[in-house]
């Protein structure tokens, strides 16, 4: 009965060591919708100028992430482990069924049946702008969900 | 002096390669293991310079497609693909450095050697 | 011991350094026009895909099946490091330990 108490309070003093100081957590929270905007950006822009899907998504984990880094392992255990499975899923059958396009419409898996637009605005590219949001959704959801998994399983007990 | 950047790219894989020999924590092998991943990265991209090049994406109307001279884009998506490959292959290492350490309670590459049962 | 292992690191460290000295020296000169498929793809993916950006294009278009490929090599990794931890997870879950 006497070790309880203690070990409650060594406990709370790892919690507390967790976070990192008042200055680093106010920029994260402040820069949160900038960074968002940028990475959803790259990866809609991803015809026009130099990025993509894959770019796009790798820049939402760095976001999310330095939220983990701020605040300790608490904010990031709202991400449930089925949601971004559903949400890879979707992803990867999507590219699917995009390329499955192409094969009701009478030519080969993956061509670019969309045609018309200019080059330079942002409808123009066909199938490289519905590729980029799917690789991007895939990637983001994929990568989170790893490090999630390699995060929880190396948090001690409670 | 262009050759510069193959030359970098060299030191940089024989300094990952001195640390994979030479380390005997098992999270620093897997980091020079993504830094000998990297000096190929820098190599490729440095195969596909051409002289008075520039990049290739064609957003402004000065730069007409076919006239003015570009860079090697082939090579850009190949490392592309590859940077994309050597995640995919740290994320499955680090997870078999968490299955070894919680098995021989050591993160030392010479005593996890033993074939327990 | 241990200056023979030092020596041997040292002539197999220099060996590769050789090796790649002269696998750079056949790399093709810089100076000419590009040539093969690069150039078609530099001069046509304007033009034909309507995407300014020939990396992307690459990726996405001329070449979509090599990106199918990836996207399903991050599936497998995902599956892959989901069934190693999966032990750890439940138990964690259920008790609040490890």
């Amino acid at each position: 009965m006497q070790q309880l108490p203690r070990r409650r309070v060594q406990r709370q003093q790892v919690e507390r060591q967790a976070e990192m100081t008042v200055i680093v957590r106010t920029i994260v929270r402040a820069l949160l919708p900038t960074l968002l905007a940028f990475g959803i950006y790259i990866v809609t822009y991803g015809h026009l100028t130099p990025g993509g899907g894959f770019q796009g998504g790798m820049i939402i984990v760095g976001t999310v992430m330095s939220f983990y880094l701020a605040y300790g392992y608490n904010i990031v255990r709202q991400f449930h482990e089925e949601d971004l499975d559903l949400a890879e899923h979707i992803g990867a059958l999507s590219y699917l069924f995009t390329g499955l396009l192409g094969v009701v419409a009478g030519t080969w898996f993956l061509t670019n049946i969309i045609r018309g637009g200019t080059p330079g605005t942002l409808l123009s590219g066909g199938i490289i702008l519905v590729l980029n949001f799917v690789v991007g959704l895939k990637v983001a959801s994929g990568t989170l969900l790893v490090l999630l998994i390699l995060l929880e399983s190396l948090q001690k007990g409670e | 002096m262009f050759a510069i950047n193959f030359i970098a790219a060299i030191v940089l894989f024989l300094l990952g390669t001195y640390g994979v020999i030479t380390n005997r924590n098992v999270v620093r092998i897997m980091l020079n293991l993504g830094l000998m991943e990297s000096s190929t990265y820098l190599f490729l991209i440095a195969l596909g310079y051409r002289a008075g090049g520039t990049a290739p994406i064609f957003y402004e109307s000065k730069i007409v497609p076919g006239v003015t001279p570009a860079v090697d884009p082939i090579v850009q998506a190949l490392a592309l693909t590859s940077i994309v490959i050597g995640v995919v292959t740290l994320a499955m290492a680090l997870s078999l450095i968490i299955h070894l350490a919680r098995h021989y309670r050591t993160l030392d590459a010479r005593r996890i050697r033993d074939l327990r049962g | 011991m241990y200056v023979f292992r030092g020596i041997l690191l040292l002539l197999t460290l220099w060996f590769l350094a050789v090796a790649l000295l002269l696998a750079f020296g056949e790399s093709k000169s810089t100076g000419g026009p590009l040539g093969g498929v690069a150039q078609v793809y530099n001069a046509q993916t304007v033009a034909e895909t309507t995407s300014t950006n020939v990396v992307a294009a690459i990726n996405f278009d001329w070449r979509a099946y090599d990106t199918i490929g990836e996207a399903s090599i991050l599936l497998t990794a995902v599956t892959g490091v989901t069934a190693l931890m999966r032990r750890y997870i439940e138990r964690r879950r259920e008790t609040g330990a490890t």
